[in-house]
């Protein structure tokens, strides 16, 4: 009897070597469960020779683009899925006139671009034609273009400058008289800073009555001592009170997510639902047919009933509603393609979150896959 | 009656004994009254002497005396010592000792507690002395752990904060009563531990009465019943004083002393102990002291009084959040970690807790009324005052994501109340953001309960009798702590909008459950030589009444309602038959029909939509025992099944006119059916081996597709459909095994090993809650295996005879699941859990005198 007794000692033993809980934690740990961090950086000098540039600037977006994702992962190396960086990185506008082309409109041009007077008669028509025209144009490009032009009654032949900048923009050029009132003796300032100084101020005379956001290009002839004079452009735009020349170095800021393998451009934006935020939704949902007490519930306990099964239950059907009238109202102006991170409350016995990637697509804002 | 005839029977013997010798032989089997198996070890000594010896392992004796006319003295701890003059050589047979506890045989009959091979019910007695050995720092409950149907678990880990299931039921579908005092809370049915924190050290005996149970009162015994019989006063005078300190700073202290029965008639115990620890759990800090009172007095032959206080004024950190397996995994603390506290001012403080005092006082009559009738009365009366303690306002608790919050300190680190306190300060005269407030669930009981005994033939008793009980339960809402605001301002209360409140007031709801019982109950009981049986009916009315001080107006007729009326009854048989001396076996039946509870007919807090035809809940069940019963071996087989038809299920809705109504969902019936089979085996007189198994299958019985609810107007206003058919029912492990030995290492030295095993712990869901076709049985948490060591060690130290006793429970240390919330998906990544308590010791000392 003793003996039967031992036996079904080490039977019992037998079962508690296992370690109940190893299947569950060996389950557990298959699970990759990268550490997630989220950042804003500024890239500094050093940073663009790390990446093998010459100066602090990049010439493109798409350059930027092309590089830095290198550089986050060097610099955050042990980050993995789900981390985000926002990137800000000074980028080069070139505001020199890469090459000269003059250009005078033709009645066949007229005709094909519908203009049936044979003329053009408004600001952007010049533009129509320079796109179909120089649809290959780059940065830098200048066209002398010389047209006809319908205005107060009577058709003029008239010859602009127009560059290729973010846009085809008409140049604004200063006459003789124009350099006199800058306080120049000549057609043509000897000193970058008093241009675009002068100009500036110059400026105010010429468009007296230029509303915020306005914005003008300019040119002018710089005196160049035992060389060709130069011609410069200085784009400038008005802020309300006086008007800025634009830097040719411009801050810009992109956002890079790790997908799991690199890191990407990525727009999303992680937002955590805030208190207000589910009064809101609750006051939008509440007389909705099968959102009534789900949304009386959110609004009570601030967060999202996840028991399923109970009669305040929200699906993630419901919650992509939710989030997409959220959505709507805290940023209305997204573009397509934005993308938002939702982090919000739940109760599922226990008080913890959750979260839904969404995309505006068409202008609606549903889950992002 | 039994004794009447033994002592009948030494009469006779003396008068015939003429013979003398100048020494003699006297042989004996000392019998434990109650289960009819030898004692071993009780003292037998020849008054005026020191000649004596101890009963073997079967009970055996035989004492040669120094004289032919002797007294032999017998006496055993925890019973009244017995004189027995003899002369000549004598055997005395079987030597029934009394208990030395006085009245706790009438006690015992009021509590209805079932007799071995004559009550056809099956059951598990654990007697104070075995409580003392098991309990170390477990729950109350969980002494029970090692019996059929049980399980039995810390729950959150905090003190008092233990649960049983019996059967697969939960404790509001089991009975438990203290002192044959119905105990189970009287709006809901549940069993609070917490109010019974120092039970233990007070326990006579507890016994499981698994599925419908001896008690012949109405009360919810569909997986079983719990038989608490406490102490009363001891006969004789003594006492004892103990200590013990375990784990996590647990430290236990009192005494007990017992004044003896004296000549006028009085005998009075006083007991009191103190509790003090920091949990297991991270954040269960908790202070105890428990009380415990007992005057008897013996008027005249045929009066016995006694008086009854005990209680437990307790406050205990809570773990109120289940968390996830993968949030335990990720903290510091694993299987320690309660996410329910934090800091405030560098002190300790519980985002929830629990404070409790239920002073339960009784006073029992017992009359002789003759030879053959008794009526047995116990007027008593409970005063609950106490809740559970929790947050309002603005949640600053969560976890935050991957354990990162702003209002704790470090990753899944403590609550930074520091933080909620400024914010709440900067708040001004806006008021606190976020407060701790207590739900109270006071509550004012009085009941009498009064059985009338009577010998109708020799083979036949009748008894018969009633249940009484008024309750008042007080719920509210307290402000406990404005965490640094100047106020809280809550509308809740139409009496008094836009109020604002201070910690101490009464605040977000307030309102009256009352509820009045009256029960009758008769039953037949027939015992002639081996067979036994008895048949039991009892009808009882249960009235409830909903007052509510905050949702009405004082002006508003509604705010309080009228009485609603709810009949249940309960019919029950069984018989058992003792086929040797060796085997025995029985079989009940039993149907009884259970109002349902007062959240049943007040649904949501409503004094208008009131559910006045809630369905009764019905339940069928049966049962076969069979017994086995020899001086090494005893064992029980048994197999039930219960079926639970009609849970209590509402469903709310809009009627045309915009008021809302209830209607009542039948058919969501469950079917718990399995074997139990249990084993105590003495290969020698040093090794005692128990042994257990139950396989239990329990299960919700069928869908529920296309129940159509119907308006006033007979619209249809939703379809509900259920499935939950062959679904497990989830919270309690439903196969478990048990294996110990206690075995003597040498003289009153004995080392015990347990060994339980717990397999088919489904999570807990609500059925309610399956709307969905196809959905899979809920979570299965992972099977696991507990060891359990213990060590006493008894010896003399002057006047006192001085127990020490070790305890080691889960000595593997192992990390397994002790209670789990189904999630989404019903998988062990979504289960919201509990770990159970990893490995624990406790070391005390008791002196006795």
């Amino acid at each position: 009897m003793k003996k039967l007794i031992f036996l079904l000692l080490a039977v019992g033993a037998m079962f508690t070597s296992c370690d109940p809980m190893e299947d569950i934690y060996n389950d557990l740990d298959s699970v990759e469960t990268p550490i997630v961090g989220s950042e804003d950086y500024t890239l500094v000098a050093d940073d663009y020779t790390a990446m093998g540039l010459s100066f602090s600037s990049f010439d493109t977006e798409d350059q930027a683009k092309e590089l830095i994702p290198g550089f986050l992962s060097d610099t955050y190396s042990i980050w993995g899925k789900g981390s985000s960086v926002l990137v800000t990185y000074d980028l080069y506008k070139s505001n020199s006139i890469k090459s000269t082309t003059a250009y005078t409109v033709t009645e066949d041009d007229y005709d094909t671009l519908g203009f049936t007077y044979g003329n053009f008669d408004s600001a952007g028509d010049m533009t129509t034609l320079l796109m179909y025209k120089y649809p290959d144009a780059v940065r830098g490009d200048l066209v002398e273009l010389t047209y006809l032009y319908y205005a107060s009654g009577s058709t003029t032949e008239v010859t602009n400058s127009f560059i290729l900048l973010d846009a085809w923009e008409m140049i604004t050029q200063f006459s003789i008289e124009d350099y006199n009132a800058m306080e120049q003796t000549y057609a043509n300032f000897s000193n970058e800073d008093v241009a675009e100084f002068n100009i500036s101020v110059y400026l105010k005379t010429l468009f007296p009555y230029a509303m915020e956001d306005d914005s003008v290009v300019t040119m002018y002839e710089l005196y160049v001592s035992g060389a060709d004079n130069e011609m410069n452009l200085v784009p400038y735009v008005f802020d309300g009170s006086s008007w800025n020349a634009v830097s040719s170095v411009v801050s810009s800021s992109l956002q890079f997510g790790h997908d799991g393998d690199t890191w990407v451009p990525d727009n999303t934006i992680k937002y955590t639902v805030a208190s207000a935020d589910y009064t809101y939704m609750s006051s939008q949902l509440i007389s909705v047919s099968g959102f009534e007490g789900p949304a009386e519930s959110m609004g009570n306990y601030g967060n999202f009933d996840r028991r399923e099964g109970n009669s305040n239950y929200w699906s993630l059907d419901m919650i992509e509603t939710a989030m997409a009238i959220l959505l709507d109202n805290n940023d209305p102006s997204a573009a397509d393609d934005q993308k938002y991170l939702m982090t919000y409350d739940i109760y599922n016995g226990t008080n913890t979150t959750e979260s839904m990637s969404l995309i505006k697509t068409d202008g609606v804002w549903v889950i992002n896959e | 009656m039994k004794n009447i005839k033994q002592n009948l029977f030494f009469a006779i013997f003396m008068v015939i004994s003429t013979v003398s010798f100048a020494q003699s032989i006297v042989t004996g089997t000392t019998v434990d009254p109650d289960s009819n198996l030898p004692l071993p070890g009780v003292n037998i000594v020849e008054k005026g002497t020191k000649n004596g010896v101890s009963s073997d392992f079967d009970g055996k004796f035989t004492l040669q005396t120094t004289k032919t006319d002797a007294v032999i003295v017998i006496s055993y701890i925890g019973y009244l010592s017995k004189e027995v003059p003899v002369s000549g050589n004598v055997d005395l047979g079987k030597i029934k000792l009394e208990s030395s506890e006085f009245g706790l045989d009438e006690v015992q009959i009021i509590a209805s507690v079932a007799v071995d091979r004559k009550t056809p019910v099956a059951v598990s007695t654990i007697r104070s002395e075995e409580i003392e050995l098991k309990l170390g720092t477990q729950e109350f409950p969980e002494i029970l752990k090692s019996t059929p149907g049980v399980y039995a678990t810390k729950s959150g880990g905090g003190f008092g904060d233990g649960r049983i299931n019996l059967r697969g039921f939960e404790s509001d579908n089991v009975a438990v009563m203290i002192n044959g005092v119905p105990v189970n809370d009287m709006e809901n049915g549940a069993v609070y531990w917490s109010n019974w924190a120092g039970l233990s050290d007070v326990t006579s005996s507890m016994q499981v009465q698994r599925g419908l149970g001896a008690s012949k009162v109405a009360v919810p015994s569909i997986g079983g019943t719990i038989n608490i019989i406490s102490k009363t006063t001891d006969i004789e005078e003594g006492g004892s004083i103990g200590t013990s300190v375990a784990n996590d700073g647990y430290l236990k202290f009192g005494a007990t002393y017992s004044t003896g029965l004296m000549d006028n008639g009085f005998a009075a115990t006083v007991s009191a102990y103190k509790t003090d620890g920091n949990g297991y759990v991270d954040g269960t800090e908790f202070n105890a002291v428990s009380y415990f009172l007992n005057i008897s007095k013996q008027i005249g032959e045929d009066h016995k009084l006694s008086f009854t206080a005990f209680g437990a004024t307790q406050r205990h950190g809570q773990r109120q959040n289940r968390q996830l397996i993968s949030t335990y995994r990720a903290t510091d603390s694993g299987k320690r970690f309660n996410a329910d506290w934090g800091y405030k001012n560098g002190q300790v403080t519980h985002q929830e807790d629990n404070f409790y005092h239920k002073p339960q006082i009784s006073l029992n009559h017992y009359w002789n009324i003759s030879d053959k009738t008794t009526l047995s009365t116990v007027l008593y009366a409970s005063f609950g005052s106490g809740g559970g303690g929790g947050y309002s306002g603005t949640n600053k608790f969560g976890l935050g994501t991957d354990g990162v919050s702003d209002y704790r300190t470090g990753l899944y680190g403590p609550v930074d109340f520091d933080k909620i306190v400024d914010e709440n300060e900067a708040q001004g005269a806006y008021g606190s953001e976020t407060i701790l407030r207590a739900s109270r669930n006071d509550h004012n009981w009085y009941g009498l309960l009064s059985t009338l005994d009577t010998q109708i033939t020799d083979d036949i008793v009748l008894i018969g009798g009633v249940d009484l009980r008024t309750y008042k339960g007080i719920h509210f809402s307290e402000v406990t702590d404005l965490l640094g605001g100047q106020f809280y301002a809550d509308d809740a209360d139409v009496n008094n909008p836009n109020a604002t409140y201070k910690v101490g007031d009464k605040w977000s709801y307030n309102n009256d459950g009352l509820v009045n019982w009256l029960g009758v109950f008769g039953q037949v009981e027939y015992s002639k030589d081996d067979l036994s049986a008895f048949v039991s009916l009892s009808g009882s009315n249960t009235s409830y009444k909903r007052i509510d001080y905050f949702n009405y107006l004082d002006s508003d007729p509604d705010q309080e309602t009228d009485w609603y009326d709810f009949f249940g009854y309960m019919a029950k048989g069984g018989a058992n038959y003792n086929l040797t001396d060796n085997h025995n076996v029985f079989a009940n039946i039993g149907y009884f029909e259970k109002a349902a509870g007062f959240d049943g007919v007040f649904i949501g807090f409503d004094n208008e939509n009131i559910n006045p035809d809630a369905e009764n809940q019905k339940i069928f069940s049966m049962e076969l025992g069979y017994g086995y019963r020899s001086q090494k071996l005893t064992a029980n087989i048994n197999l039930y099944r219960t079926t639970w038809d009609d849970r209590t299920e509402t469903y709310t809705f809009n009627q045309p006119d915009g008021t809302s109504s209830t209607a009542n969902l039948l058919g969501v019936n469950a079917i718990h059916q399995g074997i139990e089979v249990d084993f105590t085996y003495r290969p020698t007189d040093r090794l005692r081996v128990t042994g257990m198994m139950s396989l239990g299958d329990w299960r919700w019985d069928n869908n529920l597709e296309g129940v159509e609810i119907y308006d006033e107007e007979q619209n249809l206003i939703e379809t509900v459909d259920l499935y939950i058919e062959d679904l497990h029912v989830g919270d309690a492990a439903q196969t478990t095994f048990a294996l110990g030995a206690n075995y003597e290492i040498m003289e009153r030295t004995n080392l015990m090993l347990d060994y339980n095993y717990y397999d088919n712990l489904y999570a807990a869901y609500d059925p309610s809650d399956r709307g969905t076709a196809g959905a899979p049985d809920a979570w299965k948490a992972p099977a696991y295996s507990l060891f359990d060591l213990g060590l006493s060690h008894n010896f003399d130290m002057g006047p006192f005879d001085v127990r020490l006793l070790a305890r080691m429970n889960n000595i593997f240390n192992v990390e397994y699941i002790s209670d789990a919330n189904d999630g989404t998906g019903s998988t062990a990544n979504t289960a919201l859990v509990y770990y159970g308590a990893g490995r624990t010791f406790s070391i005390g000392a008791k002196l006795n005198f």
